[in-house]
């Protein structure tokens, strides 16, 4: 009876997506769904928790600046303004190569995914290499346990890298599973992660609009 | 008319198949393994319970200590160690694990016509890191170091200085651990509602129950990460020399108490409107009315925990903020009382319009409703900020609190204990001993916390571990005391009543009560599988449209909407629940146990300062993550 | 009314309000602590009134906006149960207003209360001596 209608459907228009693996298959299941699945959905209540996490960081940033007649207070370093721009501009590159990657998944040009990931991977990666050694260098010469000011930039700026790193895991996860080809539970996988670096790179801008703020005023 | 046996022998067929297909692994390996949310949500009832027992042995030590004046039941710092461990445990280790973990886990997918939770193996990973967090949170007591600077542990008393043992560090780990699990409950049981309703059940056909439970969700999943900032803060302030609240060095001991009430008020409604839902399905069962003014409710279940995210500060009025800032959480106080209302009169309005029948259920919802009007009377008089200054650290605010939380939050659950104990087990509980139960317990918490408010305004503060003769307390001390021992009579009573009708009750049937819910529709207790077929939902009250029931039984018999050709479920649209996709789910996993256990691990080393190890064991869990996503649904 | 206007009117009824409400509530609070607090005060001058007024003010007249929506939208649904009608299940593509005329009344009932707490706001603005601690 799949001319039945559920909830203001026909039963035979509902895909059995997680059955679908191949190319044609997996297109096929994705189009003829309407809205999100529910990893997007999970995705989307991780990256609200870790939105929440970083307001609290980034807010208390704030709050303690206005506590603080001089901010950053004698002894610590102004913030850097062009290298810290300019890497965050190379790190959005990756959320186009992201929905492009999930774009072509879609489409069933699995060729073109697996290229995308692997080029996010690389910026991603120099990214985070260089931010971390920049990190050590400068932690080195202003310790973290100067001042509350020193304490909210570097616990900022680690928690930033942190959820860098975390996407690279998810990215390295994603080439190893689009190399042995494409199901929906990957496709959906990619949408989410895809997601997921979109709120990186906001995350990222923000974090360095709230350091440099230092700076000004 | 419940589905509880086949209608033809086709039917049986595609019933018996589902159940190969969804049992899961016998004996004591299947509950290691378990993704069913009902064994998960029976793991989480147990759980809670003794760890209830834990709570409330602290709270009667306490008590015991202070039934006279200077007794010298146990010493100050152990005194200290209860307070802080008994408000800890029962908010965190107790309260949200059961309505959320165990009540929520358990129902939500039967009443939204699932066959589970969204991601079944999540659900699994949240019940074993509550697990090892409750262990972790308890070694600290075994080991003498339990945390002891109170459940919102003020800086600078919890600083590094002031309290240099590791027992703020256990304080901050432990809720941070255990603060993961409730953040993966929190997601799953918002996903979960977005997408695995029956097709059909749009937004406004969904039980209160549920919008209750998305509410407690939204709250959780916003207000925790504001928690876990600021015991991040508090352990790099111990263990790693920053100064977020060291003034000397520009940080603020006020940042925890605006961070930590950011947190805390909103969590306050997280307690109390699973209860709420807990409620709202109770009363229309044993008064056979729809509940009035359904969106309203709705609405205020979503409004209460919402506008409660802007009202934190009035925890703060004692701390000398500038009145104009006081103002903007004064109005928002002042209004978060109106959904509450609106809801209580719904609920009156309900029992009143309909025939109700005061079995134990509804009598336990009755003194809730009771309870809770006497806490809210007592919370909207802390709005006026002068009287909030006076009684501010007084037993006053003890009292209001316990009327609300045990009011408000415990004697729902344990009508919803006595509620849906016929369809967990199968068998009715005994009426006498349950409303016995109910009268002792609501006698005993009245003598508990009534005299609290009195001997609050005659100024006796909190957290005293003991008081001097000739102050005019001891009488009311004696009476609490007496009232927390019979409140632990009426509890082991309605235990023991719950205990002896598992084994010896009668037969309850699908559906004893008549309630308005899809879980009634299926077996007590529910098959592996939760529904042969689909149900199809035309309103709030789906056990109550006969069509609709009729109609399920043709469609089993005909094999429309059973999905059986795997372990099947299907996902909707959010909003009008327009089917849109047929979904394989996951089934039994180790890697969750395994996971929760790694886990465990890393807060160990952490909290012993052994960061390097506990570095691998978090590279352990990243590898069982891998693990856990080796392998796909369908394969 | 066209349904797919009338869901329109129903989200803007049910969020704008709370959006509303949430951006002057944390806005006032923020405005509040850089007029009293020490190192804001030397910094920002800002004029409690003024800024308050106005914030509050535009406020107030989104969440009537929203308000004046939801009640359009109930009116004009008036005719449908709150989740009782006709089942959506047989009848492909066709929907009908329940669940907007459901929405409708609970944001009726949600803007009413986002209105009187930013008038409690407004009146604690002209009511009080700034920055005086409390």
């Amino acid at each position: 009876m799949t001319d039945y209608i559920a909830g203001g459907r026909r039963l035979e228009d509902v895909p059995k997506t997680t059955k679908a693996t191949g190319v044609p298959a997996v297109q096929y299941a994705v189009a003829r769904r309407t809205g999100p699945p529910a990893a997007w959905w999970g995705m989307l209540m991780l990256i609200s928790s870790e939105g929440v996490l970083f307001a609290a960081m980034m807010g208390t940033f704030f709050y303690l600046r206005f506590n603080d007649p001089q901010w950053p207070p004698k002894g610590d370093p102004e913030p850097k303004f062009i290298i810290p721009l300019i890497m965050v501009a190379v790190l959005s590159t990756t959320s186009p190569m992201m929905q492009g990657a999930w774009r072509a998944a879609r489409e069933g040009r699995l060729m073109m995914v697996r290229g995308l990931l692997f080029l996010a991977l690389i910026v991603q990666s120099g990214y985070f290499a260089y931010e971390v050694t920049d990190f050590g260098h400068e932690i080195q010469k202003t310790p973290i346990s100067n001042d509350a000011y020193t304490s909210a930039h570097y616990v900022l700026l680690a928690a930033d890298h942190a959820h860098v790193f975390v996407g690279i895991l998810f990215n390295l996860w994603l080439i190893w599973k689009f190399s042995r080809g494409i199901t929906t539970y990957r496709a959906n996988a990619l949408q989410a992660i895809t997601l997921y670096w979109h709120f990186v790179v906001l995350l990222t801008w923000a974090v360095i609009g709230t350091i440099l703020s230092a700076a000004v005023g | 008319m419940a589905i509880a046996t086949p209608p033809t022998p086709t039917a049986a067929e595609r019933m018996h198949l589902l159940e190969t297909m969804w049992e899961g692994r016998p004996g004591i390996l299947g509950w290691f393994t378990t993704t069913d949310h009902k064994k998960i949500g029976l793991l989480y009832f147990w759980t809670t319970l003794l760890l209830f027992g834990a709570g409330g042995a602290e709270a009667l030590t306490m008590r015991t200590q202070l039934a006279v004046p200077n007794a010298h039941v146990v010493s100050p710092s152990t005194y200290d160690e209860l307070f802080s461990l008994h408000g800890i445990t029962m908010i965190f280790f107790f309260i949200i694990p059961m309505t959320t973990g165990a009540f929520g886990n358990y129902l939500l997918p039967l009443m939204i016509g699932a066959r589970d939770m969204a991601f079944p193996r999540m659900n699994a990973l949240s019940y074993w890191i509550f697990l090892w967090s409750g262990i972790f949170l308890y070694i600290s007591f075994a080991l003498g170091v339990a945390p002891n600077a109170g459940w919102f542990d003020y800086v600078p008393l919890a600083n590094g200085h002031y309290d240099p043992g590791r027992n703020i560090d256990f304080y901050c780990l432990a809720i941070i651990f255990n603060g993961i699990s409730s953040t993966l409950t929190a997601a799953q049981f918002i996903v979960t509602i977005f997408k695995s309703r029956a097709p059909g059940m749009s937004f406004n056909r969904m039980p209160l129950f549920c919008f209750a439970f998305l509410a407690a969700s939204a709250g959780l999943l916003f207000a925790l990460p504001l928690l876990t900032a600021d015991t991040i803060f508090l352990f790099l302030d111990r263990n790693v020399g920053t100064h977020f609240f060291d003034v000397a060095s520009g940080g603020s001991a006020f940042l925890w108490q605006h961070l930590f009430w950011m947190f805390g008020h909103p969590e306050v409604y997280i307690l109390i409107v699973p209860a709420f839902g807990i409620a709202t399905e109770i009363i229309p069962a044993f008064t056979q009315r729809r509940v009035t003014a359904f969106p309203l409710v709705a609405i205020a279940e979503l409004l209460v925990v919402f506008i409660g995210f802007g009202v934190w500060a009035h925890h703060m009025y004692a701390t000398g903020m500038a009145t104009i800032t006081a103002v903007f959480f004064g109005a928002a106080t002042a209004m978060v009382v109106i959904p509450s209302t609106i809801q209580v009169f719904a609920w009156c309005m309900t029992m009143i319009l309909g025939t109700a029948r005061f079995k134990t259920p509804l009598l336990f919802i009755a003194g809730f409703i009771f309870m809770f009007v006497m806490g809210g009377l007592t919370g909207i008089m802390f709005v006026a900020i002068p009287f909030d200054q006076a009684v501010t650290d007084t037993y006053f605010i003890i009292a209001h609190f316990h009327y609300i939380i045990f009011g408000a939050a415990v004697f729902p659950i344990f009508g919803g204990m006595y509620y849906w104990f016929p369809k967990v087990t199968g068998k009715l509980y005994f009426e006498l001993p349950g409303q016995i139960s109910f009268w002792i317990l609501f006698v005993g918490t009245n003598l508990l916390f009534f005299p609290m408010h009195i001997v609050g305004l005659l100024g006796m503060p909190r957290r005293q571990y003991t008081y001097p003769a000739n102050l005019g307390w001891e009488s009311y001390n004696l009476a609490e005391t007496i009232g927390g021992y019979i409140t632990a009579a009426g509890i082991l009573l309605l235990l023991g009543n719950l205990f002896v009708s598992y084994f010896r009750g009668e037969e309850a049937g699908p559906d004893p009560w008549h309630g308005a819910t899809l879980e009634w529709t299926t077996t007590s207790p529910p098959p592996p599988y939760n529904y042969a077929v689909i149900p199809k939902v035309s309103s709030a009250y789906a056990n109550w449209d006969e069509e609709d029931r009729a109609e399920d039984r043709r469609k089993l018999a005909t094999g429309v909407l059973v999905l059986q050709e795997g372990h099947e479920q299907v996902a909707v649209t959010p909003v009008d629940g327009t089917l849109d996709e047929i979904v394989e789910m996951p089934h039994d996993s180790p890697w969750p146990a395994l996971l929760g256990l790694s886990l465990f691990l890393v807060f160990s080393m952490l909290v012993i300062g052994k960061y390097g190890v506990a570095g691998c064991f978090a590279i352990g869990c990243v590898l069982s993550l891998f693990g856990w996503h080796s392998k796909e649904p369908q394969e | 009314m066209k349904l797919e206007r009338l869901a329109v009117l129903q989200w803007v009824g049910l969020l704008v309000g709370a959006l509303a409400w949430t951006s002057v509530h944390l806005a006032g609070i923020g405005i509040s602590q850089a007029e009293c607090n020490a190192t804001g005060a030397a910094r920002w001058h800002m004029s409690n009134p003024a800024w308050e007024g106005t914030v509050l003010g535009v406020a107030a007249l989104c969440v009537v906006i929203a308000e004046v929506c939801a009640v359009t939208v109930f009116w004009r649904t008036r005719g449908f149960e709150f989740g009782d009608g006709p089942p959506e299940e047989g009848f492909e593509g066709e929907r009908k207003p329940t669940r907007i005329h459901f929405f409708s009344a609970a944001a009726v009932a949600s803007n009413a209360i986002f209105f009187m707490i930013i008038v409690l706001e407004i009146v604690g603005q002209f009511g009080n001596i700034a920055c005086r601690q409390s």
